[in-house]
């Protein structure tokens, strides 16, 4: 018996075609649907040549993989190409000399590859110039969803979601109002929605140096007069008990999925985790303060982007230049975004989709598109390249949880999270 | 007639040790040196250049309010969490030592616990208490009881308190249970004769008996809250709200992990270790002397 099943392993060692295939490695963060869409794509690009073979591997959460990431690059084990999500660009950026630049790494094999062709706020997030850095092949952007249900029995006109904040808060308490039980609205990612991009969105400053785009040396400035006013807003809202609170991540987005919340504010890349719950939902775009001069200005990405390592083979480069040309392709790229939720992030891709009729039967996907480009980008809204950004992100959680129990005020937790982040991009400047 | 072993060769003790040296000195001599050394260096998170800083990382660290803050969880923590097992646990044990009929099934049903893994109790515990979908939460709230977990930080504090005794409390269990058994039967029916009530004979004969147990527990347990506590935490409340649930073995996963900054992190866990090694020592030293064995 044994003898029979060695034997078998030998032959089908020598039935395994003679030519090896160049493998590549990829690991990423994403789970669910999105990770068995990836497995897919990455199928589709092995057959269709067979110089390489691109295995994509699961890493856990985008933090697991940066950090597993780093841990391999610094014993000298890294994969070829690596998902890093958007909070981590700087600290990829500062790596000087660990990543080969896209752009730099498409010339490198003469491979022809049009930057321009992707869209310029997610470009901008991702260049040093005129050169890309890495590739932006998820993109989100934060959008409001809301339950039409529950907005009809508070007696409010599905087809007139609200636009503004103060129209937001109103309907709301109506929700509350009609059914004590429920929440008004929610949101998911505060650090990201009710600050990073609640800046952009009102065309306020995060930081100096155009949020940290143009230097390495920014200014946490986010703790103007229109940010307290907001911060100091969503609080007398949870007070006065309609707006609730669920967590750091995506917690809120099942009080959403079980029709507990009438509204929720959350990325796009949760689309189709909501859709199919089965509920009777839309999507509208971010609200606004009208009295900021400036708003809406335009929202900022989130989601991430694929590095390539340096230090791998000559060989290994040029494949993982192919793997991100293929994904780059109009077809692959809006496949993704279809089934994903993430955004089209190249100019033609968005065009093939639409040529489809993909957005006459899903309005909700153009909501953030539309968002990310509704005004050119100013200094404000480009993006966030900020070292030490994660930990940031941390006292900014920690400190809107404490503002939402009382323990400070919206005034001192903005106050305390600038003075506490400066610290951090001091010492991380050094 | 004597009984020794007696090797021919000197070499020949050591040869044996050796498996259990190699494994100690590659799984925890060698990463526990490499912790010291990262302690005091300043590095950026790829290893690109780094610079000895001296004590710099340990000045920080108690610079660091929520350092401070985290030692309190701690502290909070572990001693709840110790004295909430160590009591149910002798309890359940009393009970199941009594009982005539269906013992094995009793016992079987609470070491169950023991057998699942940190995170998936801390999954478990959040999904009853989440405010969005829990089922007890509900329950709490009809009964006119406001539980938040993900913002009041006293509730997250008793929800990861309740679920990391849940788990432990079997591993208690099953030491009390051994030790009750081993009681010399003896003993307890000489006291019953000289007409001393079950409490009386519980508080008198066999507390003191199974103090060595109790003892040993105690130190597995503080290691316990120290150490394995992490998945219950980063599964329930990620360390808030705020950092009402930051304990120290936590916050060495943020500062290292997510935060980047590899030489705090790596004093945290030297500090860490420090404590650790020193409660066991103390205990060893001077608890022992006096625990009855």
């Amino acid at each position: 018996m044994k003898i029979k099943a060695i034997s078998s392993l030998i032959l089908i060692t020598y039935i395994s075609p003679a030519f090896s295939a160049t493998d590549i490695q990829f690991w990423h963060g994403l789970s669910g649907q999105a990770a068995e869409v990836i497995g897919d794509l990455t199928k589709e690009f092995n057959k269709s040549q067979n110089e390489y073979k691109v295995t994509a591997i699961r890493k856990g959460n985008y933090q697991e993989t940066m950090i597993a990431g780093i841990a391999a690059y610094r014993s000298k084990k890294q994969p070829d190409i690596i998902q890093i999500y958007e909070v981590g660009t700087a600290t990829m950026i500062n790596a000087k000399g660990a990543t080969i630049p896209i752009s730099k790494l498409m010339t490198d094999n003469k491979i022809e590859f049009d930057t321009k062709d992707i869209i310029l706020p997610v470009r901008s997030y991702y260049s040093s110039g005129d050169q890309l850095l890495s590739f932006p092949f998820n993109s989100s952007a934060p959008i409001m969803y809301y339950n039409k249900n529950l907005f009809k029995k508070a007696g409010l006109d599905v087809n007139n979601p609200p636009k503004t904040w103060d129209e937001l808060f109103l309907y709301a308490e109506k929700i509350k109002k009609s059914n004590p039980k429920k929440c008004g609205f929610t949101t998911t990612w505060p650090a990201w929605i009710q600050l990073e991009n609640f800046s952009a969105w009102h065309n306020v400053s995060y930081a100096s140096q155009s949020n940290g785009m143009e230097g390495n040396s920014p200014t946490l400035k986010f703790n103007s007069q229109t940010h307290i006013k907001h911060w100091e807003n969503i609080q007398k809202a949870y007070k006065e008990g309609y707006f609730t609170y669920f967590g750091r991540t995506t917690e809120a987005e099942l009080s959403f999925t079980t029709e507990k919340c009438g509204i929720i504010l959350d990325s796009t890349g949760s689309y189709g985790k909501v859709k199919e719950a089965n509920i009777d939902f839309a999507v509208s775009q971010l609200p606004y303060y009208d009295k900021v001069t400036g708003a809406p200005q335009n929202t900022i990405i989130g989601g991430a982007s694929l590095w390539v390592f340096n230090g791998i083979s000559k060989e290994k480069q040029a494949g993982a230049a192919k793997f991100i040309l293929f994904l780059s392709r109009p077809e692959i790229m809006s496949k993704w975004h279809q089934l994903s939720g993430y955004l089209p992030v190249t100019q033609t891709s968005f065009d093939h989709s639409k040529k489809q009729g993909f957005y006459e039967k899903n309005p909700g996907f153009t909501v953030a598109i539309s968002e990310l480009t509704n005004k050119a980008p100013s200094e404000n809204s480009k993006g966030l390249r900020i070292i030490g950004l994660p930990n940031i992100r941390n006292i900014v959680e920690a400190n809107f949880e404490s503002m939402l129990s009382e323990k400070m005020t919206a005034q001192k937790a903005l106050d305390d999270a600038v003075e506490k982040g400066n610290d951090i991009i001091k010492k991380a400047g050094r | 007639m004597e009984k020794r072993a007696i090797f021919n060769s000197r070499l020949f003790p050591y040869f044996f040790l050796a498996p259990q040296l190699l494994i100690s000195f590659a799984f925890f001599f060698w990463p526990a040196l490499l912790a010291i050394w990262q302690s005091f260096q300043k590095e950026d998170a790829f290893g690109l250049s780094s610079e000895f800083v001296w004590f710099e990382n340990y000045i920080e660290i108690f610079k660091d309010s929520n350092y401070i803050s985290a030692i309190f969880v701690t502290i909070i923590f572990s001693i709840s969490v110790t004295l909430i097992c160590l009591f149910f646990a002798l309890f359940l044990a009393a009970l199941a030592n009594r009982i005539k009929a269906g013992k094995i099934f009793y016992q079987t049903l609470i070491i169950c616990p023991y057998a699942v893994a940190p995170a998936i109790a801390g999954v478990l515990w959040f999904f009853l208490f989440s405010p969005s979908i829990g089922y007890l939460s509900n329950i709490l709230h009809n009964l006119g009881f406001q539980w938040n977990p993900s913002l009041n930080g006293n509730h997250a504090l008793i929800l990861i308190i309740l679920s990391a005794s849940w788990k432990q409390i079997s591993y208690n269990f099953l030491f009390y249970l051994a030790s009750l058994q081993s009681i010399p039967k003896s003993l307890l029916e000489a006291a019953s004769i000289d007409g001393a009530s079950p409490v009386r004979r519980f508080i008198d004969i066999v507390i003191p008996l199974i103090s060595p147990t109790t003892f040993f527990l105690f130190i597995m347990n503080m290691i316990y809250t120290f150490f394995d506590t992490f998945g219950i935490i980063y599964t329930t409340t990620h360390g808030g709200p705020g950092y009402s649930t930051t304990n120290l073995v936590y916050k060495v996963y943020v500062d290292g992990i997510v935060n980047l900054n590899l030489g705090s992190s790596a004093a945290q866990s030297v500090i860490l270790m420090i404590f650790v090694s020193f409660i066991t020592i103390l205990h060893f030293r001077f608890v022992e002397k006096k625990v009855h064995y």
